[in-house]
């Protein structure tokens, strides 16, 4: 019984199987790399959203003691905010965009008609904090308003707050009926005029921003008296000019208050825009690093795949040969092997995003909080994610399945179907 | 039957096989012309040369001594692509050893030669049909190669050999495979085949099968030792 052929290409079915393998290996390498570019992807998006959210670009100030004399001044003297520091240094120093003071008040105690009272911290705070800080309400359903130039010039008796003094002020209520209702602060009535979205913001300081009351600082002063502000808040026009910026601050107060120019001690800053960067540094690293260790994985596989091309082409040698002998050109049997290289990438590839899909849906339903969603994000199949790994297949695949091809090309027929 | 005639030319054709140091030479000077539609033998005892004859003659390799011209074209001349399309359109194969693809049907593999020419699937299914009743196989369509007897596997390569009318049927010891009742009836086929204008040619052992051919051509190592037409006809 002649087998020549029989005994080689008995592997039709076999092929099938390591076709099968094949792809397989394609589906997890294109899943790893979906999975961990999407996931990439929005922690980065997640990242520059609640860097945000917190205001970037900004500096905060606050006053200290001086650390050396000047101008006949002894050192370790005490120096405080004055009442109109804000306007002083937007007018001054043209690197700012914007500034406001903060004043704060630890304990006060609040109450609503009917309910316990409850003590909570009063900052007090320019018209330009709102917009500077990032505290702005839910825009749907609309959660009210932020403070404005008018509550402040006119101390209205105002509070802009956070959820938790929210919930602790009114309890669970639905917060649209919370803007516009009142509750007394120190023995004063004031209304909710707007709620603080949830976002939680990158960088706290003086407890979390959903702890905070804000009330306008006129107000704050005819409520607590001649207390110098705790922070000077400046927004910047451009996070490269926070150097510049923060020389000109301590050139324009220290004229004023007697310290030296170069005296951080006397007025010290927390840059954001090193924290910031910082932050922005680690999720483009991590993303370098998804994007890597997904990509290598993909590698792997399609080594996978260029591997098996080579065993198949050897193991079809005579059907390539015989083809050939019967007017096959070896172009279109170079061709039809890279097809098929294309075809169990992009099919096991296809498997591995639609299987990534499903997986990510499976992802964004996970409670992590909302503390862990400002940083994580919620993965998704982007376009950008999906096309990005298609790609990538395409290309890879073309190149794994190209060496195998141009050996089953190169086959030279008198060789394979000599007849021994 | 076949769409042209084509007169074989060999102009002191050598083929030379660099082995290490010794060089073989598998053909030397072989002067050789075959007219449209002769039916000839190639005989000569084992490693003298046939296969290698035929593998040139069927443009599977080029010589690399002399020239060999094909309906007038120098075949030395030709790219791989333009080989492979000659042997598509006016060369038919048979092999000793059959070379069926064994996943596909008997049909499948006759129309092979035909979808490498790029012909519809309707056109390619009837003619595969035509081809396979003319060699005796018309109810064995859906069979694979597995599924049928040595002769009749050698029948359906004869078939796909026919598959797109070449000119020039080759056939290497197509019997050297079978038994001799089987060998016999293969032999018949391929000498009905003749004499529609077809150049046949086959190597083989057999003295006797050879003797009936028109025309006999002998190998000794390499060299052409005779090409004698035996007679215009078949013999008696
Ligand atoms: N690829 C090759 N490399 C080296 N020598 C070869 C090669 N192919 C054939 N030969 C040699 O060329 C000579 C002719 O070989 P060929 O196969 O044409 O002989 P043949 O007459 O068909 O023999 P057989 O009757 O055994 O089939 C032999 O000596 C053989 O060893
Ligand atoms: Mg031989």
């Amino acid at each position: 019984m002649p087998r020549a052929i029989g005994e080689v290409l008995a592997g039709l079915a076999a092929d099938r199987t390591r076709i099968l393998v094949v792809a397989l290996g394609v589906t997890w390498g294109t899943l790893g790399l979906t999975l961990l570019l999407a996931t990439g992807v929005a922690m980065h998006a997640a990242t520059d959203e609640t860097i945000e959210v917190g205001g970037a670009d900004l500096l905060r100030f606050w006053s200290g003691t001086t650390s050396r004399p000047h101008a006949g001044l002894p050192a370790g003297r005490r120096i405080s905010f004055e009442v109109d520091d804000a306007e002083l240094v937007r007018a001054a120093v043209p690197e700012l965009r914007a500034a406001s003071l903060e004043y704060q008040a630890g304990s006060v105690q609040a109450r609503v008609a009917g309910r316990a009272p409850t003590n909570l911290r009063v900052h007090g705070v320019g018209s330009e904090f709102s917009r500077l800080r990032g505290f702005v309400p839910e825009p749907d359903p609309e959660h009210g308003r932020v403070l404005n130039e008018r509550d402040v010039r006119e101390h209205r008796r105002v509070a802009f707050v956070g959820r938790t003094v929210l919930r602790r002020l009114f309890g669970d209520v639905p917060i649209e009926d919370v803007v516009g209702s009142r509750f007394e602060l120190r023995g004063q009535a004031f209304t909710v005029v707007g709620v603080r979205d949830a976002r939680p913001p990158l960088g706290n300081y003086s407890g979390r921003d959903e702890d905070k009351l804000l009330i306008p600082e006129t107000t704050w002063r005819d409520l607590f008296g001649a207390r110098s502000a705790v922070y000077l808040i400046a927004g910047l026009h451009g996070r490269e000019l926070a150097e510049a910026a923060k020389a000109r601050v301590r050139a324009v107060l220290g004229a004023r208050r007697g310290f030296d120019a170069e005296d951080t001690d006397a007025l010290g800053c927390v840059d954001k825009t090193v924290i910031d960067a910082e932050v922005r540094g680690i999720t483009v690293g991590v993303l370098a690093l998804t994007g890597i260790v997904g990509v290598l994985g993909l590698l792997v596989a399609l080594v996978g795949v260029g591997n098996a091309m080579f065993v198949m082409v050897d193991e079809r040698r005579r059907e390539f040969a015989l083809l050939v002998a019967l007017g096959a050109r070896p172009a279109t049997i170079l061709r039809q092997r890279i097809v098929e290289a294309l075809a169990i990438t992009l099919l096991g590839g296809a498997a591995g995003i639609a299987v990534a899909g499903m997986l990510l849906f499976g992802i964004r339903q996970i409670p992590i909080g909302d503390e862990g969603r400002a940083y994580l994000g919620y993965p998704e199949l982007s376009w950008s994610v999906a096309l990005g790994t298609a790609v990538a297949l395409g290309v890879a695949g073309g190149l794994a399945g190209y060496w195998p091809a141009r050996r089953a090309a190169a086959v030279d027929p008198v060789e394979v179907l000599r007849d021994e | 039957m076949s769409d042209e005639s084509t007169t074989l030319e060999l102009q002191g054709v050598g083929v030379t096989y660099a082995t290490g140091a010794a060089a073989v030479h598998a053909l030397r000077d072989v002067e050789l012309v075959f007219e449209p539609g002769e039916y000839a033998a190639l005989l000569g005892p084992s490693g003298s040369g046939k296969s290698t004859l035929l593998h040139v003659l069927g443009c599977l390799q080029t010589p690399t001594a002399g020239r060999y011209l094909l309906g007038g074209v120098d075949v030395g001349s030709l790219d791989r692509a333009q080989l492979a399309d000659l042997r598509g359109q006016r060369i038919g194969f048979v092999f000793q050893r059959f070379h069926l693809l064994p996943g596909r049907t008997a049909l499948d593999n006759v129309a092979v030669p035909l979808r490498l020419q790029g012909v519809g699937r309707r056109e390619r299914e009837a003619r595969a049909r035509q081809l396979l009743e003319r060699v005796g196989l018309g109810d064995r369509a859906t069979h694979r190669p597995g599924e049928l007897s040595g002769g009749q596997q050698q029948r359906v390569a004869i078939a796909r050999a026919l598959a797109n009318r070449p000119g020039v049927l080759l056939a290497d010891e197509p019997t050297g495979s079978l038994d001799s009742a089987a060998g016999a009836s293969v032999m018949e086929l391929l000498e009905e085949l003749r004499g529609e204008g077809r150049t046949v040619l086959i190597v083989t052992h057999d003295e006797a099968l050879a003797s009936r051919a028109a025309r006999v051509i002998r190998l000794q190592d390499g060299r052409l030792v005779s090409s004698a037409r035996v007679s215009d006809g078949r013999p008696a």
